[in-house]
């Protein structure tokens, strides 16, 4: 048999190799609760579970964390019984495990155990966005609305305002929220549960002091 | 850019999220594995960090992939055996080729699997995943495989890359060579020919 001559000059082969997404094997809920349970992902490890993949959460840095706490403070003064306050708790969808900062639960926390809450039970859930507005305002929003979560809140360091999102449309292709009021400090803002407005409190009390 | 979104009515500019994608490293596979949150069942891959789905093999497939086999099979001494499918070693990853000649016996690999050092050849059979197979070439250079053929079944010609860079940020194969039909390869392992393979007795029909 006859080899053919070498044909062209050999030349350096660099294909990237990038993460093929589309093809990603979808790690459901049950998988990613298993490997929660037995140690393969450990709290500081700080994952989520987004539509079956394995998502960094961003680090929280300090006005994230003061704010936060702020927020936990805040909703105690006003979420009345029946009702509690809980952070950085789990919630699922079909598809997806996250842990919002805050959000406020019917009932009490032995109602949610040992099934995490699911999203749509939430009657308010708040994400505080500093790096991660983007993310916040994108991603988790069409995550949420597509659930049907009722009431989500995007507390925005950046900007200093508290963006609360109502009127979700359910699945959908574009899932998204029909209606956005935005509440800057001096100004209060209504906490709404299922329908009913229990209280409110003023917005700057969410916030870190200048100096924090 | 690759196709939106990992579900269809879920939008996500994928790029956003390939920045976050939180890896699942080596160790983790296999404890998932071990803990039965993986199964025979789950066809996957370990593929930088993630998990792939390993694309189901049509009739075409499986006869180059046995083809390759029956004439490497024929002509390669007792210091080496072959594997279909089975997982080798790269940082980072842990891809299943479609075949690959392994230095040694099999039990010399029961506790560990191979790595570019033990492997003169790896093959990935391209007839569906010719993309996702030249992609891998950054993955196998990584790890060192010597000679990684790509098999392409709808072209009937073999891509044959030699001197693999492993540089962690860029890695890659310093050579490339493309065999038509008509040609004959010659299979050397650790410096010794073993035989010549005529490329057109690889595919079926002419």
């Amino acid at each position: 048999m006859m080899t053919r001559l070498i044909q062209a000059p050999m030349v350096p082969v660099r294909t990237v190799w990038r993460r093929r997404l589309a093809d990603a094997y979808p790690i459901s809920v049950t998988m990613f609760t298993r490997m929660v349970d037995q140690g393969i992902l450990r709290p500081d490890d700080r994952v989520e579970l987004i539509h079956g993949l394995l998502v960094k959460k961003m680090s929280m840095n300090s006005p994230h964390r003061i704010a936060k706490r702020k927020l936990f403070f805040a909703l105690n003064q006003v979420v009345p019984p029946g009702y509690f306050v809980d952070e950085q708790a789990p919630v699922r969808t079909t598809d997806s495990v996250v842990e919002p900062d805050v959000m406020v639960l019917r009932g009490n926390p032995d109602d949610y155990f040992p099934e995490h809450a699911l999203a749509s039970q939430t009657s308010l859930l708040i994400e505080v966005a500093d790096t991660s507005l983007a993310d916040d305002r994108s991603k988790k929003k069409a995550l949420y609305a597509n659930e049907g979560v009722t009431n989500y809140w995007i507390v925005n360091l950046a900007d200093l305002q508290i963006e609360a999102y109502t009127d979700p449309t359910g699945p959908s292709d574009t899932p998204t929220y029909r209606s956005r009021i935005d509440y800057r400090p001096g100004t209060s803002i209504p906490v709404v549960l299922d329908g009913r407005e229990v209280g409110n409190f003023k917005v700057e009390d969410a916030f870190p002091k200048p100096n924090e | 850019m690759s196709s939106a979104g990992i579900s269809d009515s879920k939008a996500v500019p994928v790029d956003d999220v390939d920045r976050n994608v939180f890896p699942i490293s080596v160790a983790m596979y296999h404890e998932m594995i071990e803990s039965g949150i993986l199964t025979p069942d789950d066809r996957v891959e370990l593929l930088d960090g993630i998990l792939v789905t390993k694309m189901p093999q049509n009739d075409r497939h499986i006869f180059v992939s046995e083809q390759i086999r029956d004439l490497l099979t024929a002509m390669l001494s007792a210091g080496y055996h072959i594997n279909s499918q089975r997982p080798v070693q790269v940082p980072g990853s842990e891809p299943e080729p479609d075949l690959t000649i392994i230095r040694g016996v099999r039990s010399d690999y029961l506790s560990r699997k191979p790595t570019g050092a033990d492997t003169p050849l790896i093959v990935e059979v391209a007839d569906t995943s010719l993309a996702r197979d030249r992609a891998k070439c950054a993955l196998y250079a990584l790890g060192g495989y010597p000679c990684y053929w790509i098999v392409n079944v709808n072209a009937r010609q073999v891509e044959v890359y030699t001197q693999p860079d492993d540089d962690r940020a860029l890695p890659g194969y310093e050579a490339m060579r493309t065999y038509a039909a008509t040609d004959a390869i010659s299979i050397e392992c650790d410096g010794v020919a073993f035989g010549m393979i005529t490329i057109a007795d690889l595919f079926p029909g002419k």
